[in-house]
């Protein structure tokens, strides 16, 4: 037994396979970018920290200095600190994700629907006023808002949540069972996904799947109407795919550690 | 030439060449590594780069002990990275086990099996289903022990050797039907 363990084992232990000439420099433009990032995110990091607290040290001076000086004109200085956005660094290096794979949000027959850019719907109609659509004896909801409701993250980071918990068995890959389900529901007033219905359906595994996806996602940052938070309708696909896998972005927390592995694992004998 | 502390301190200063050097020499062996356990070379691809970014980013964690430490310590946090996607993937999910099947042990001849080119073994490997795959990567040739892939994929100990005894089988059995066709 022994014997032929090794004989597999020494042989691909340190066995090296080849990779295109091109992937050396892929690999080091993808991490001098996420790089890139990182220092950025620290910049933008210490300016939120660091202005407020600069902006109070000078109120309160001017504040002291004011209250001593009553009699004098001493001019206040009255710059306001500019609003500092803390942007959210989007998920870069979407490496694998092939181009017909991009989902943009498009507005068709009042739905707010996302479709892949290889889509027939015709993506350049602009937005009109807002239409309502009413259940019998509920509040509007809404299908097209001036604000849309947004996944906590983004596009990306919503697709990143499907891909990351979808749970499909391997006997659905084996027997060839794929595509994409869509799912409407509604992101009421304070965010949280209500009505999850499966309007195309593709197998009843994955339709089943998508919607315990749906109704699982964390609340959303509702849309707005004139400037209110209204409840609006919302579809989305979920794309069961067996090679979607593969086309993995790289989270927005990438640069950030989640996990130092080797720390926890130090004490355990691998 | 540069030593291994030197070559992960700068990488993590973001040194390109450094990186770059990095890359030059190990990347090939942790993409094969990689293609053991997932069997599909985009996939093995990508699993690589992650390995290394994340090798980047623990470098600090990273302690010189010796000659080889560095290509170690990639070894197993490639093995980290791999085995969390294969998770993630649900990829190791098992199908419940035909109890009734008992395990064939065939015989094979080591010495000719020896001479097997490198990569026929692989696609050997690479044949099998994807927790046996699992298992025996991690047994055969990295070294893990059965409480340890039990404990990292969610079996048993006991299902652990069972299922790398089914592994074995059926590489023996690729083994024999190569050898077979190759007239030796």
């Amino acid at each position: 037994m022994k014997d032929f363990d090794d004989i597999f084992k020494q042989r691909l232990e340190g066995y090296e396979m080849k990779l295109p000439d091109t992937d050396r420099d892929a690999f080091l433009n993808r991490q001098a970018t996420r790089e890139r990032f990182a220092r950025r995110r620290r910049t933008y990091l210490s300016i939120a920290v660091g202005l407020p607290a600069v902006a109070a040290i000078i109120m309160a001076l001017v504040f002291t200095i004011s209250l001593l000086s009553k009699q004098d004109d001493v001019p206040v200085d009255n710059t306001q600190t500019p609003a500092v956005q803390e942007q959210v660094i989007p998920a870069q290096g979407n490496k694998g994700i092939a181009e017909d794979d991009a989902d943009i949000l498009v507005c068709t027959d009042g739905a707010v629907e996302w479709v892949t850019l290889d889509g027939d719907d015709d993506w350049d109609k602009p937005i009109e006023s807002a239409q309502k659509s009413q259940a019998p004896g509920e509040e509007d909801v809404f299908m097209v808002v001036e604000e849309s409701p947004e996944f906590p993250g983004g596009i990306n980071a919503l697709m990143g949540y499907l891909r990351d918990n979808m749970v499909v068995p391997d006997s659905c890959w084996e027997n060839n069972i794929q595509g994409r389900v869509l799912v409407t529901f509604i992101v009421e007033k304070d965010g949280s996904i209500t009505k999850p219905v499966v309007v195309k359906s593709v197998h009843p595994i994955l339709d089943a799947e998508a919607l315990r996806l749906v109704s699982a996602m964390p609340k959303w940052k509702p849309g707005r109407q004139n400037g209110e938070v209204q409840r609006v309708k919302y579809t989305i696909p979920v794309n069961f795919r067996k090679d979607y896998y593969k086309n993995l972005a790289i989270p927005a927390t990438d640069a950030v550690i989640e996990e130092d592995i080797m720390a926890s694992t130090k004490d355990k004998t691998f | 030439m540069r030593t291994e502390q030197e070559l992960a301190r700068l990488c993590t200063a973001g040194d390109r060449e450094a990186q770059g050097e990095l890359y030059a020499q190990y990347a090939s062996r942790l993409y094969a590594l990689c293609y053991r356990y997932v069997a599909d070379r985009d996939e093995a691809q990508d699993l690589m780069h992650d390995a290394m970014i994340k090798a980047m980013d623990s470098f600090r964690s990273f302690s010189y002990s010796g000659d080889g430490s560095l290509y170690a310590w990639l070894r197993r946090l490639t093995v980290n990275v791999v085995i969390d996607r294969l998770r993630q993937m649900s990829k190791l999910r098992l199908v419940p086990l035909d109890q009734t099947m008992e395990t064939e042990n065939p015989d094979t001849n080591e010495d000719a099996a020896d001479d097997i080119p490198a990569q026929v073994l692989m696609d050997m490997v690479a044949a099998l289903p994807s927790v046996r795959r699992t298992v025996f990567n991690m047994y055969c040739i990295d070294g893990f022990n059965h409480r340890d892939i039990a404990a990292a994929i969610g079996i048993t100990e006991k299902g652990s050797a069972s299922i790398l005894a089914k592994a074995r089988a059926q590489l023996k059995s690729q083994v024999n039907d190569y050898l077979k066709r190759t007239g030796k």
